[in-house]
């Protein structure tokens, strides 16, 4: 009886060592297995920490596997800018930040060699993700072990600071040049009032209006006048004057060409302007 | 029942006013044997609670907010307010309450007790303040340990989360403070107290044989565990005041 | 260890035996068995409603601190429940089974051994695990199911009403984010629980209450040996299950 109950004791605890064990080999396979590794080196990665989702177009396939401090070769250079972030020569000298992405493979068909790799902020308690955009279809397909360069995310931290350092300047300029804006401001603070006084003036003074009035009519007159005398140049007595010119100006061409020519277009001018 | 509660209530401010009541060899005696043989269960029992706890808090993280990144804030506070305080009294009601309730019931049947008082000892004094003062202080230390071993499970286990035990601590340290601990440790005092209570209170009343102490033992863990989770709910609502 | 692997094996032999006296047992079992159910059920259902409300009013009370911390009470009523359904409410309450039901069946099966009522019957002929464990157990474990569920259901009455007078949180943004985390798995890894739950609370309370001896103090010992055993062993098996499912939606899941 007692080599029973041991031998059933026995099968218990093996029964539940294999459920454990059976938890552990999916646990441990299931999300390592077939992923894809990248290393995508930034100068500045916002707040990226081992086990950030990484997405590709908004679905996440995966997570950054781990952080490194990576000493980059004096060759590389990092070329890709973007406004806000720290690109200055003595940066590039620096050792910048590497991660190591691991990558469900079937997203990764979309990502090329010309992807970007970008940090961005999400949920409600602003959690960093690095979000991949699909590349290019002729673009080169990413490999196993690849070194791609991520695109560094704004820096609020100097944007913020680079504002403040302009508004600063602003302020002191207005500052050293008080008296300057004030005389300013007063002068056209009276401009505005003599114009409005003027303005004030002519609305009411009877004589102006008047007299604006007579100029207006003979203005009208002048312009039906202009219109008569074009119409009869477009008419056909127009274009009849016209050919009989360019014949006179033929015939007379070859005599005395230059003289001609000059006395025409002097006489032109002032047929122009007649 | 409920007139030997008040009576042992009502003693319990002249038990304190009057030190010279006090048993030093009985307190201590109760401490090891109660509060070191509860030891190995709930260190084990709260440390399979820890690892549990973490896998579920990973995986409502995951579904609320699709990332892990909250797992140590979250399961740190949810141990140090609830789990690690609640789980260890709840198993010193079944371990401590019930073999103290079906020992004093033993002795009240067999006429122990009757013996104690024709001796001139106040049976109260022998059986139960060393066991409060014992059961008190296991309270509190025992929550301390369990908090402490669940923590450490839960930083083991949030390495298959990708957390270094380091990086786990600083973000747990976020959100907790000393004044949690202190909270969790008056709480599992305050548990600790109310099973020797209890178990005293049920356990005079035992009458009729062997079936007697079958069922004040049963009556005497279930008032206990009832005691315990209202409790609880009093206690969190009031520090949640604060 | 030896000790402790022989008590388990003699626990699973114990289990094989009540298991075998249910199928040769007669059809007239069956309705003892529901009425048992019935009995059993009523009887503790007082406690575990209010035991059960209490564990929904802690778990709101301290999601609600912790949650205020990150200004995110919009996913209180999510977390909190399938935190209930899932893990914390079924072992809060079948703890309290386990001194309801448990340990008043140890109690009972031990005051029949010690007062030789047990040895009595198996004189006069009757089969012990036939007439006396097989519908003991069978219906321990349908009340205790049926339990969990009825305080589960409280529970959540309990955190419902109190997310509403104490979190300033309304019905519909409590409402909002449940369905999204009470699918499926949720539902199932609670009820799966429970029904564990229910089988470790028969089995150890009719084995320990069995095979209580020496009087008066046997059956104390009886009772405490069962309310620890049943404890314990509920927390491993949370621990085991919780590990099982996670594996198990590993292997469905992306």
């Amino acid at each position: 009886m007692k080599q029973h109950e041991l031998k059933a004791g026995a099968l218990l605890l093996l029964a539940f060592a294999s459920i454990l064990a059976f938890a552990w080999i999916v646990g441990v396979n299931n999300p390592l297995s077939h992923r894809l590794h990248l290393y995508v080196t930034y100068h500045f990665a916002g707040g990226i920490e081992i086990g950030s989702p990484v997405r590709v177009s908004g679905i996440k396939v995966g997570q950054v596997d781990t952080i490194e401090f990576y000493a980059m070769q004096k060759s590389e250079v990092i070329s890709n800018k973007e406004p806000g972030s720290m690109q200055d020569d003595k940066n590039t000298a620096q050792a910048p930040v590497r991660l190591r992405l691991s990558i469900d493979p079937k997203a990764a068909i979309s990502i090329r060699q010309d992807s970007k790799f970008y940090i961005n902020l999400a949920g409600v308690i602003g959690e960093r993700y690095i979000e991949i955009t699909p590349g290019h279809r002729n673009k080169g397909e990413i490999h196993e072990g690849d070194q791609l360069i991520g695109t560094d995310p704004p820096r609020i931290d100097q944007l913020l600071s680079q504002s403040f350092d302009l508004a600063g300047k602003i302020a002191s300029l207005i500052e050293d040049n008080k008296d300057d804006i004030t005389h300013t401001v007063e002068l056209m603070v009276k401009l505005s009032t003599n114009l409005n006084k003027t303005l004030t003036w002519v609305e009411r003074s009877e004589l102006f209006k008047s007299d604006l009035g007579k100029l207006v009519t003979s203005l009208l007159a002048l312009s039906q006048d202009l219109h008569k005398m074009t119409q009869k140049i477009h008419g056909p007595e127009g274009e009849r004057m016209m050919q009989l010119l360019s014949k006179l100006i033929q015939r007379l061409e070859p005599l005395e060409q230059k003289a001609i020519l000059d006395f025409f277009q002097k006489e032109g001018i002032r047929v122009h302007l007649f | 029942m409920w007139r030997m509660l008040a009576s042992i209530l009502i003693d319990i401010p002249h038990f304190l006013i009057h030190p010279r009541r006090f048993r030093w060899r009985e307190t201590l005696e109760a401490l090891s044997t109660l509060g070191a043989g509860s030891f190995q269960v709930i260190t084990l029992a709260t440390a399979f609670a820890g690892i549990v706890i973490t896998h579920e808090m990973a995986w409502h993280m995951q579904k609320a907010l699709h990332s892990v990144a909250m797992v140590p804030g979250m399961s740190a506070q949810f141990i140090v307010r609830e789990l690690a305080v609640a789980v260890p009294a709840l198993l010193l009601v079944s371990k401590v309450g019930a073999s103290l309730t079906a020992e004093i019931a033993t002795m009240k049947i067999t006429d122990q007790i009757d013996a104690l008082r024709l001796l001139g000892i106040n049976p109260l004094d022998y059986l139960l303040y060393p066991r409060l003062i014992a059961c008190t202080v296991a309270g509190g230390a025992l929550t301390l340990i369990s908090i402490l071993v669940t923590l450490l499970c839960s930083v083991a286990t949030a390495r298959a989360y990708h957390f270094s035990p380091p990086e786990y601590l600083a973000l747990a340290g976020h959100f907790m403070k000393l004044t949690d601990v202190i909270q969790a440790v008056i709480k599992g005092s305050t548990y600790g107290a109310i099973i020797p209570i209890m178990s005293c209170a049920y356990g005079f009343c035992c009458r009729g044989g062997a079936e007697g102490v079958g069922h004040t033992t049963t009556q005497s863990v279930v008032a206990s565990t009832l005691c315990v989770i209202v409790l609880d709910f009093i206690l969190t609502m009031l520090f949640s005041l604060i | 260890m030896l000790r402790f692997i022989r008590e388990l094996g003699a626990i699973v032999l114990f289990t094989k035996s009540i298991l075998y006296a249910l199928w040769i047992g007669p059809a007239s079992m069956w309705h003892e068995i529901l009425h048992e159910t019935s009995r059993i059920f009523w009887r503790s259902l007082q406690t575990i409603s209010f035991a059960g409300f209490f564990v929904g009013a802690i778990l709101i009370l301290q999601f609600d601190t912790i949650l205020a911390r990150y200004d995110a009470r919009l996913y209180l009523g999510g977390v909190c429940m399938s935190t209930i359904i899932r893990d914390v409410g079924p072992l809060i309450i079948a703890f309290l089974l386990v001194g309801k039901v448990g340990a008043y069946t140890a109690a009972e099966l031990g005051t029949m051994r010690v007062t030789e009522q047990i040895d009595a019957r198996e004189c006069l002929g009757a089969e012990s695990f036939v007439t006396l464990l097989a519908p003991r157990w069978m219906s321990i474990v349908l009340a205790s199911l049926t339990l969990l569920i009825a305080g589960l259901s409280i529970s959540i009455g309990g955190a419902f009403f109190l997310a509403l007078i104490h979190s300033s949180i309304n019905m519909h943004e409590f409402l909002f984010l449940v369905p999204r985390f009470n699918g499926f798995s949720t539902l199932g890894s609670g009820l799966l629980k429970s029904f564990i739950y229910g089988l470790l609370v028969a089995t150890l309370a009719c084995f320990y209450g069995f095979y209580a001896k020496n009087g008066a103090a046997g059956v104390g010992r009886a009772v405490t040996k069962a309310t620890v055993g049943t404890h314990f062993s509920i927390i491993v098996a949370n621990y085991l299950t919780g590990t099982l499912l996670t594996a198990l939606e590993h292997l469905g899941g992306p």
